[in-house]
């Protein structure tokens, strides 16, 4: 059925991509790729490369890993405040193969990613239990935990205790570019990939489950194991956003990769952009990382979080879907206008 | 060995007081309204910044500030009702995404203002001084805060089967519609138990934690898992389960953390593990009534 | 014309109260049968364990031969039982034909759509419970009338042997119950077994040729309506209960 599925989709995708990009979501997502795309060709200043073009590459790395978030919780209706597990776990796995086995970086990421949907595994079987609220909870008591283990002093010669593991070869590429445009291709296939999976038949299930799970049960769905499911596929994504990171930053050691605060940022940057958009997440996470970098250089870093706290009270708050539809309508409302419709 | 053993049992008792205090509001809540209420560890941590800092600018009006900073707390409780929860009650997400967000800002606010380091507040304990019994010594406060638990847990069973409000409470938690046509006010009942949970956790807070230390603005999410564990050990809503669940792990955790190897460290998992034996052997809890919703 | 129902001894309790009493009873293939009894006398916890939805204390639930006693909801759907709820239930969020088109991809489902495909056969259900125009609105937009066929299409999406519908007509006004009744005649005439609870006789009695009581979770008499309706009992229960026929 799924291969079917996927061969109609192949054999149509070229009338399909020509009136998608017609469209208005469509112009202006291909618009959003290839000004990124051009980025970095824009200017060979090592300020621009080094600094400004990182900050890029950082946002794409949050948006992999608040879309992911958003697959599990938006579509799926899993709440997940412990996604910070998924992305650690590949971090670690991918600093450890570099660092100790002198695994190449992209053969490190994916079995990186492995790891975090084997995770994804073994902590959705017992959380599927949990329901709504109480599965937010439970996901958070799972991660302040592994970053206890991880913290752990006695356990630091497997674990690699509070210092956790910094090498220089942890990169993808030492010239930014090279990662820049590296990172960008992962955004764009985990992009197209986890759009499709929430408009496919497969999605449409995911969206039933969240909607009403008794009557999911009641048409026949087996809901356990789609939820299982569910949790694996977003662990994949977040896995590979988080090996990603592990590579952009060079070292990972607990708080900054198992914190609490890493799930809270899918969270923030996700509903920032709005819950089920799946590109809300990217344009969250851009938001978040650029806000974030202006208030560093201007000397404010400590009031980041606080504010963020706040947007997010705002946000969930008084729009229900985040920013992005809002900000989606006046464009296309500009749009019509220009184009006299 | 003996002082070990009385050691165990006195932490166990007081870890038990402070995790069944904190566990029956958040449970009370989920009870009536179904309400996660994500803020509730930070009300607990908040209320030991909010003595740090009254002390400071009052000294030397030591219970007039516990009284005050309590007050306080409860009215905190109650606009994150009225401004944050009732908006957004029927969406499960929408009110933990912002309690969650409310949490986040007080970490941050108390972050901002105070640093990460861990503060003590040991010159502001009620009763100082300590008493001994078979040769172990005992803080003072802490006997005076596990005899206080003891009576307002009393005093709230009482409250709860006797008064006209712990009735209405009641009848909400069973059953919301029947309540609202037989006239009662759901939406008031649901403010005056927000109300109710977020007293009890700052009388908790301003009790024990002179005694012990403020480990940093991040400690309420340890206090949030921690309860969360005891409300699901005990079953989710009812309250007999939060008191018995909280002292169970009460002396669970300091079992750990006395006796054996790495005590300390693994006590903090501790909470983890309970959660995931019962979610695998018994999932409504040991006195939970109602499946999981 | 075989059983395809078999209950036999059913017992739920809870707590001290039972809600179904020790209640037995078969359902022959093709027929159409109604479960009358006053409000609490068990007929939603009735369906409810045919269904999996609740386990039963004691007793034996079999489906055409299979012992299905106590399986989860997915998979007694997957044997051929499909049900609807007193209280409408739909993914709120998703388009009606996307509503029907999740039953379509359960196991029978899929069996029913591999030739027409699922988008296809999912349309084809909503024409034949007369939603078709609204197929690309979601379910929060539509009258009660509506959501009841939404909810019988849902059901047909698992192509099921066995249709339980609990309460289909309450809420409705009256020419909603008259397209209602239309649509599930239509169906039991296309050879699908149906069985159905309502706590007013009157619209029951010139529906089903058959009816079981049953009152207080305790199985009263199953006959023809009219016998059932003379019967001393079923009278008593209505009457005690403060509910008249009509």
């Amino acid at each position: 059925m799924l291969k079917n599925e996927i061969e109609e989709k192949v054999k149509q995708f070229p009338t399909y991509l020509k009136s998608w990009v017609k469209t208005f979501l469509g112009g202006l997502t291909l618009f959003c790729i290839i000004s990124l795309i051009a980025l970095p060709f824009l200017s060979q200043n090592q300020n621009f490369t080094h600094v400004f073009l990182r900050q890029f590459t950082l946002a794409m790395i949050f948006s992999i890993f608040a879309a992911s978030w958003d697959l599990l919780t938006g579509i799926s209706g899993q709440i997940s405040f412990g996604h910070a597990i998924f992305f650690g776990i590949a971090g670690y796995i991918c600093a450890y193969l570099i660092s100790y086995q002198n695994f190449p970086p992209w053969i490190a990421i994916f079995i990186g990613a492995i790891g975090a949907v084997f995770f994804g595994l073994i902590i959705g079987i017992p959380c599927l239990r949990l329901r709504g609220p109480y599965l937010a909870l439970g996901t958070l008591a799972f991660s302040l935990v592994l970053l206890k283990l991880f913290l752990m002093g006695s356990l630091s010669d497997v674990l690699f205790g509070s210092e956790g593991i910094s090498d220089y070869r942890i990169q993808i590429s030492d010239n930014p570019v090279v990662e820049y445009i590296i990172i960008l291709m992962f955004m764009i296939v985990s992009f197209i990939t986890i759009i499709q999976v929430s408009k496919s038949k497969f999605g449409t299930i995911l969206k039933s489950i969240r909607d009403d799970e008794v009557s999911a049960d009641a048409s026949g769905i087996n809901t356990t194991r789609f939820k299982v499911y569910a949790f694996m596929l977003s662990a994949l994504f977040a896995g590979i956003a988080g090996a990603c990171y592990a590579t952009y930053v060079g070292a990972v050691n607990p708080t900054g990769n198992f914190g609490a605060t890493i799930s809270f940022y899918a969270i923030l940057m996700a509903s920032l952009g709005g819950l089920t958009t799946i590109r809300g997440s990217a344009l969250g996470a851009f938001f978040f990382i650029f806000l974030e970098y202006s208030l560093i250089v201007a000397g404010a870093e400590i009031y980041v979080n606080l504010i963020f706290a706040l947007i997010l009270i705002v946000v969930v708050r008084f729009s229900e879907h985040g920013i992005l539809k809002p900000i989606l309508e006046r464009i296309k409302d500009l749009w019509d206008l220009l184009l006299g419709r | 060995m003996i002082e070990d053993i009385m050691n165990m049992l006195f932490n166990g008792i007081l870890n038990g007081a402070v995790l069944a205090l904190i566990s029956l509001g958040y449970s009370l809540v989920y009870g009536v309204g179904g309400i996660m209420n994500m803020a509730h560890g930070a009300y607990f941590m908040l209320t030991g910044y909010l003595l740090l800092w009254g002390m400071r600018i009052f000294p030397g009006m030591l219970f007039l500030t516990v009284i005050f900073v309590i007050i306080i707390i409860t009215i905190i409780g109650g606009l994150t009702y009225i401004l944050l929860i009732k908006p957004l009650q029927d969406t499960h997400v929408g009110v933990v995404l912002i309690t969650f967000g409310l949490a986040f800002l007080i970490e941050q606010w108390i972050l901002i203002v105070s640093g990460t380091t861990s503060a003590s507040i040991n010159d502001y304990v009620l009763f100082p001084g300590t008493t001994e019994f078979l040769g172990y010594s005992m803080f003072n406060q802490y006997i005076f805060f596990i005899i206080a638990s003891l009576v307002i847990v009393s005093l709230f069973a009482l409250f709860i089967s006797k008064s006209k409000l712990g009735k209405s409470i009641r009848a909400v938690s069973q059953d919301r519609e029947a309540a609202v046509l037989m006239g009662i006010n759901a939406n008031r009942v649901l403010l005056y138990t927000v109300m109710i949970s977020a007293f009890l956790a700052a009388i908790a807070a301003s009790l024990y934690l002179p005694g012990a230390a403020l480990t940093g603005p991040g400690m309420g999410w340890t206090y949030l898992t921690s309860s969360f564990a005891v409300i699901i050990l005990g079953g989710m809503g009812s309250l007999v389960g939060s008191v018995v669940g909280g002292y169970i792990m009460g002396f669970v955790t300091s079992f750990t953390s006395i006796f054996l190897p790495n005590g300390p460290s693994w006590a903090h998992v501790v909470p983890l593990i309970v959660i995931l034996i019962v979610l695998i052997i018994r999932p409504r809890g040991l006195f939970g009534k109602k499946k999981l919703r | 014309m075989g059983t395809i129902l078999e209950v036999k001894n059913l017992t739920k309790k809870y707590g001290g109260l039972t809600a179904v009493n020790d209640f037995s009873f078969e359902i022959k293939r093709g027929e159409f049968i109604g479960l009358i009894g006053p409000n609490g006398a068990g007929k939603t916890t009735v369906f409810n364990l045919i269904s999996g939805f609740e386990k039963p204390n004691s007793g034996s639930i079999r489906f055409d031969g299979m012992n299905i006693t106590g399986l989860r909801p997915y998979k007694i759907v997957n044997k051929g039982i499909a049900r609807t709820f007193q209280l409408v239930r739909s993914f709120k969020f998703l388009t009606l034909l996307q509503n029907v088109s999740v039953a379509c991809q359960s196991k029978r489902g899929r069996e029913a759509s591999k030739s027409a495909g699922i988008d296809a056969h999912a349309s084809s259900i909503l024409a034949a419970v007369g939603l078709v125009d609204k197929a690309r609105i979601p379910p929060v937009v539509l009258p009660h009338g509506d959501l009841r066929k939404l909810q019988i299409g849902k059901a047909l999406g698992t192509n099921p042997e066995l249709l339980l519908l609990d309460e289909p007509f309450s809420g409705l006004t009256h020419e909603e119950q008259q397209t209602l009744t239309d649509l599930i005649l239509k169906l039991h005439d296309d050879g699908l077994t149906i069985f159905m609870t309502g706590h007013v006789l009157r619209e029951l009695m010139n529906l089903v040729p058959r009816v079981i009581a049953m009152h207080q979770g305790k199985f009263i008499v199953d006959g023809p309506p009219k016998e059932v309706a003379n019967n001393k009992i079923v009278l008593e229960a209505y009457l005690g209960g403060g509910e008249a026929f009509a």
